[in-house]
């Protein structure tokens, strides 16, 4: 192809694609510069162990395998969304050869004291096994994180595992819909 | 005293003298055949040009308080969002069809609805005889309602806003409610569950458009 050809060709292809494909005879049109970004929440919690491991997808299990001890085992539920939490869900559970019930609390406005078991703040029971679910109306701001503390009950125990789960839903646990007028 | 007459001294034919001839006779031929063929004529014409313009036919859009620069963050299902928005006919032709087209980009679950009813909702309401307040969402005149609430797929293509006759120079004082349906997603142990609202972005892109008026046939 000659460059002449050539050039004749590109420019017939360049009018083209300059006209537009939607274009009308006698419509006008206006529209929005760059487009409007919206953006929804996500509602998240996770439970924490000791060793600052993130139990993202499973429960949070705790174990005495040891006849005889009785210690408190500690961690934290974090907020991983980006809506601040209003409450959780949790749910616990035990099993294991004359098992123990379990409650686990929170240590609300300060961090448990795990070599002395005290929390300077407020302690909150977030649900115990005998009851399976609670509901608590603890706050967790956006990446926050609350102290909890899984506690044998029973006055006796074998080996016991504890099993606790939270969950969060925007019907209970974030904020109310709004109507916003900008 | 002897004739001694000197010889008369021969002429040349110039060369040309048959052309000429020919083109004297030819000039002759088409001076008597114009004459033959001549006919009469007159003309006529208006002193002033007649002038013709066309209309323009123009749609300009402008915010009323945030309008569509602000983006829409953190939506929870339930949510509103309004946004305002003046739309002026400004062109010397009336226009028709008004109508509202939006083209989303991201995340489909905030586009598509699918079997649901889960993905963002388009409403368009207008404000005749009066303003809207952007900061309270109050009309100053009479609110009605053009479109909606439509999922955003529905408005991929074109929708009706005014099919009739927009005049030139109106303007159209709009609402545009962006809502995220009210639904409820419960998230166990930091997973999201699965084909979530949570998290989600879309983009949106706003195209008003009318077209010009029914052409006419006018006799004057």
């Amino acid at each position: 192809m000659s460059k002449r050809v050539a050039a004749v060709v590109g420019t017939a292809v360049a009018l083209v694609a300059a006209v537009p494909a939607t274009a009308t005879a006698g419509a006008g049109a206006a529209s929005a510069g760059p487009p409007v970004g919206a953006t929804s929440l996500s509602w998240s919690a996770v439970l924490v162990d000791g060793s600052g491991v993130a139990q993202t997808g499973r429960p949070l299990t705790a174990g005495w395998a040891v006849i005889g001890d009785r210690a408190p085992r500690f961690g934290s539920v974090r907020n991983t969304g980006t809506a601040a939490l209003t409450g959780q869900t949790y749910t616990a559970s035990v099993n294991g050869l004359l098992a123990s019930p379990v409650r686990v609390d929170a240590c609300v406005g300060a961090a448990w004291n795990t070599t002395a078991n005290t929390c300077a703040g407020t302690v909150t029971t977030l649900v115990t096994s005998a009851a399976g679910t609670g509901s608590p109306a603890t706050a967790l701001a956006v990446g926050g994180q609350l102290g909890i503390r899984i506690s044998l009950t029973g006055a006796l125990s074998g080996t016991t595992n504890a099993t606790v789960g939270v969950s969060v839903a925007n019907g209970a646990h974030v904020r109310a819909a709004t109507t916003t007028n900008s | 005293m002897p004739n001694h007459a000197l010889p008369v001294p021969h002429r040349r034919r110039s060369p040309w003298r048959p052309i000429a001839l020919a083109a004297i006779a030819v000039s002759a031929v088409v001076a008597v055949g114009g004459g033959v063929w001549a006919t009469l004529s007159a003309t006529t014409a208006n002193g002033t040009p007649e002038q013709v313009t066309t209309g323009t036919l123009k749609l300009a859009m402008a915010a009323n308080g945030s309008g569509f620069d602000q983006a829409i963050a953190n939506m929870a299902p339930g949510d509103v969002v309004n946004r305002y928005v003046d739309l002026t006919s400004g062109g010397t032709l009336d226009a028709q069809a008004l109508t509202l087209q939006v083209a989303a980009t991201g995340s489909a679950g905030l586009v598509t609805d699918g079997a649901t009813t889960r993905a963002l909702r388009v409403t368009v309401r207008q404000c005749a005889n009066g303003t809207w307040t952007p900061a309270t969402g109050l009309c100053g005149g009479s609110a009605t309602t053009l479109l909606g609430p439509v999922p955003l797929s529905t408005l991929a293509s074109a929708q009706s806003l005014i099919p009739g006759v927009v005049a030139a120079g109106a303007v159209q004082r709009l609402q545009i409610s962006v809502q995220l349906p009210d639904q409820t997603e419960t998230t166990v142990n930091g997973v999201l569950p699965a084909a979530t609202i949570q998290g989600l972005t879309a983009n949106l892109t706003y195209t008003f458009a009318e077209t010009q008026r029914t052409a006419t046939t006018t006799n004057s």
